[in-house]
């Protein structure tokens, strides 16, 4: 799959995303939660990179920081060489139509009012593309292309008489329909039956195949982006602690965080294959001083090194990058 | 061998709709062993849920037990009196229930909602003896005691979880059902369910009936898995047998899309996986609309079991003839 490595089409440098709650008018500040911290990433031309952790980890805000829903406080972002924050209205117009986004919840990201022909032609209509007869032939293709067939038969159907994994792939279709360069999944199958799941992953898979579209999949399943992903990057707490192509890191896992996400993952039968038990029981308290953000839940860590400061993403080799100090 | 703690038995149950009644659950049979613990597979809409509050008489008002018989320690909990039940229900027969999030009072410390459940169904125990055993419940399922005066808010989504559970052991159960209890909850927090709930059920040995659509997830942590389509158990048995030699077309295919971590990844691209929302037929197999293997012998009926080891049966007219 390395024969499509090209240069990068989106990069991310030094991305930091603080979000406040609680400040009250008078100034009085309210907490801070830094859901990003610094993150440095490249997706290449027609990869499919995959971004793994935990729930709160911020793999969310990286694909809202991406799309423009959110802005980064610091850092840039670049997509196709241009910094994507403070773009102007054409050429965020532009920028918006080359990018686009599948939600995780099929159930809340379709309006209930539009029939899918309206949900499908929505982005035809907001970005002024087509006439009448061609939307709704574009449409139709977009439909098909999200292997919903015959797309006739779905055209004016609403989303309630759809099943989940149907939903997912309307919402995919309205992705697809501006025929973007760029393709944000994020948790697309979580809501979703196992085998349904499968054949999601399948499409998108057939997706790049098809249409060379570069794809950000959010996941929090290493099974998932295993198969699914050319590199992965692996998040936790807002900072990247391991990045690498799939097969490295996921197979042969450097990072103890990747690893205890390795050991929770379901094995059929027995619990004793888990090898790395890297996670502690009971939790250390967390030092006041800047440190490895995993130190409070890693049996390896080193005292007096991983407590006092936090460690950088380091080069192993062949593009495989860790931040600990074990490496 | 000994008799089987809950003994199920040709259920089949029914929903009231504007053109008659439609079966969710259509004659099924399993056993679930003291300590054993059975996985219900299938995909949202197969009757996995239906079967779980059928058995704790829960079902919607519009649902009806068609037939059949549940012999739970010698009683039958289709025909007992709502008042057993009421028995029965928490103290004997308790459930964890899907939405985790949602099962807790926001209102109430969940130290007084875990002594509420106790007290409900023992309300002979002492005041003491309900704080000392929350406590320990709290201890079983791994959560500080020093959280108990907390609110459901102040606890993150895995733990809300495991009060859960701990409520539902609250009054020593014998048999737990859980329904998906570790559905939307990410890996790792999936895995210490996973690990607090083989742990209780080993400690306290306990029967358990596993309710998921997660193929991987039941079999890390059940003996026995059934497998569901369309109101009907398609296949039964040991958890290798049914991992290893899966003998039904729905099985081989529900483990063929099972993504595993491998180093080479798996072609995605050739791996068989037709279309599962196939419509539920009229007569014949439940499975045919979506089988390659579907013959007109399919369309005539639904199969017998077959049995193909002494643990091991698959209901299918073509077990044991492909290769």
């Amino acid at each position: 799959m390395n024969t499509r490595v090209s240069s990068p089409i989106l990069s991310m440098i030094d991305v930091t995303k603080v979000y406040r709650s609680g400040a009250s008018l008078l100034g009085t500040s309210g907490s801070r939660v830094v859901a990003l911290d610094r993150i440095s990433l490249e997706i290449n031309a027609g990869e499919i990179f995959g971004l793994v952790g935990e729930s709160g980890s911020g793999k969310t805000t990286v694909s809202r920081l991406i799309v423009g829903l959110e802005t980064p406080d610091e850092g840039r972002i670049r997509f196709e060489e241009k910094d994507i924050v403070g773009l102007k209205r054409r050429a965020k117009r532009a920028f918006t139509r080359q990018v686009q986004v599948i939600f995780q919840d099929p159930y809340q990201s379709l309006n209930a009012h539009l029939s899918i022909f309206d949900t499908v032609c929505e982005p035809l209509v907001i970005h002024g593309i087509g006439d009448r007869a061609s939307r709704r032939t574009r449409v139709c293709e977009a439909l098909e292309t999200a292997e919903l067939t015959p797309p006739e038969v779905y055209l004016n159907r609403y989303p309630h008489q759809l099943s989940g994994g149907q939903r997912q792939r309307v919402a995919i279709a309205r992705a697809m329909v501006l025929e973007p360069r760029f393709l944000i999944a994020d948790e697309p199958t979580s809501m979703l039956d196992a085998s349904i799941s499968f054949q999601i992953f399948r499409l998108l898979h057939r997706l790049r195949e098809t249409f060379g579209v570069t794809m950000l999949f959010i996941t929090h399943s290493l099974a998932a982006a295993r198969n699914l992903c050319d590199r992965v990057g692996v998040i936790y707490r807002g900072r990247l602690v391991e990045l690498g192509t799939a097969r490295e890191t996921i197979m042969h896992p450097r990072h103890p965080y990747t690893k205890a996400l390795l050991d929770a993952h379901p094995r059929f039968g027995g619990r004793n294959h888990h090898g790395f038990d890297t996670l502690l029981d009971v939790e250390r308290p967390r030092p006041e001083t800047d440190h490895c953000l995993f130190y409070p839940r890693c049996r390896l860590a080193v005292e007096n090194t991983c407590n006092l400061q936090s460690p950088k993403l380091k080069k192993l080799d062949a593009g495989h990058r860790v931040s600990c100090f074990l490496f | 061998m000994t008799a089987a703690l809950l003994e199920v038995d040709n259920l089949s149950i029914g929903y009231r709709t504007a053109s008659g009644i439609n079966l969710a659950v259509d004659g099924v049979s399993f056993q679930v062993e003291r300590g054993g613990s059975l996985g219900l597979v299938g995909e949202s809409g197969c009757g996995k849920t239906t079967i779980g509050m059928g058995l704790m008489r829960l079902l919607a008002s519009n649902a009806r037990i068609v037939s059949g018989q549940a012999r739970f320690d010698g009683e039958d909990l289709i025909t007992v009196s709502e008042k057993r039940m009421r028995q029965i229900r928490w103290r004997r027969i308790s459930m964890i229930f899907q939405a985790a999030m949602n099962a807790l009072n926001p209102v109430h410390r969940v130290e007084d909602q875990i002594a509420e459940a106790i007290i409900t169904h023992e309300p002979d125990l002492s005041r003491h003896a309900v704080a000392h055993r929350s406590r320990s419940l709290f201890d079983l399922v791994n959560i500080p005691e020093s959280r108990l005066r907390d609110y459901p808010h102040q606890f993150s989504g895995g733990m809300r979880q495991r009060v859960i559970i701990a409520m539902a052991l609250a009054c020593n159960p014998s048999l737990i059902i859980a329904d998906e209890p570790t559905t939307a909850l990410d890996v790792i927090v999936q895995n210490q369910i996973l690990s607090a709930i083989g742990t209780f059920q080993k400690e306290m040995n306990i029967g358990m009936i596993f309710i998921s659509h997660d193929l991987a997830v039941v079999a890390d942590v059940c003996t026995h898995i059934g497998v569901m389509h369309a109101g009907s158990l398609v296949e039964y048995g040991l958890r290798q047998e049914v991992m290893d030699c899966p003998g039904h077309p729905y099985t081989r295919m529900l483990v063929g899309s099972l993504l595993t971590l491998s180093d080479e990844p798996a072609d995605l691209a050739s791996l068989a996986c037709p279309p599962l929302n196939g419509p539920a037929m009229a007569g014949g197999c439940p499975v045919q609309a979506i089988c390659q293997n579907a013959t007109a012998a399919c369309q005539r009926g639904q199969a017998d079991w077959v049995a193909l080891s002494r643990t091991h049966r698959v209901r299918c007219q073509h077990a044991g003839e492909q290769s």
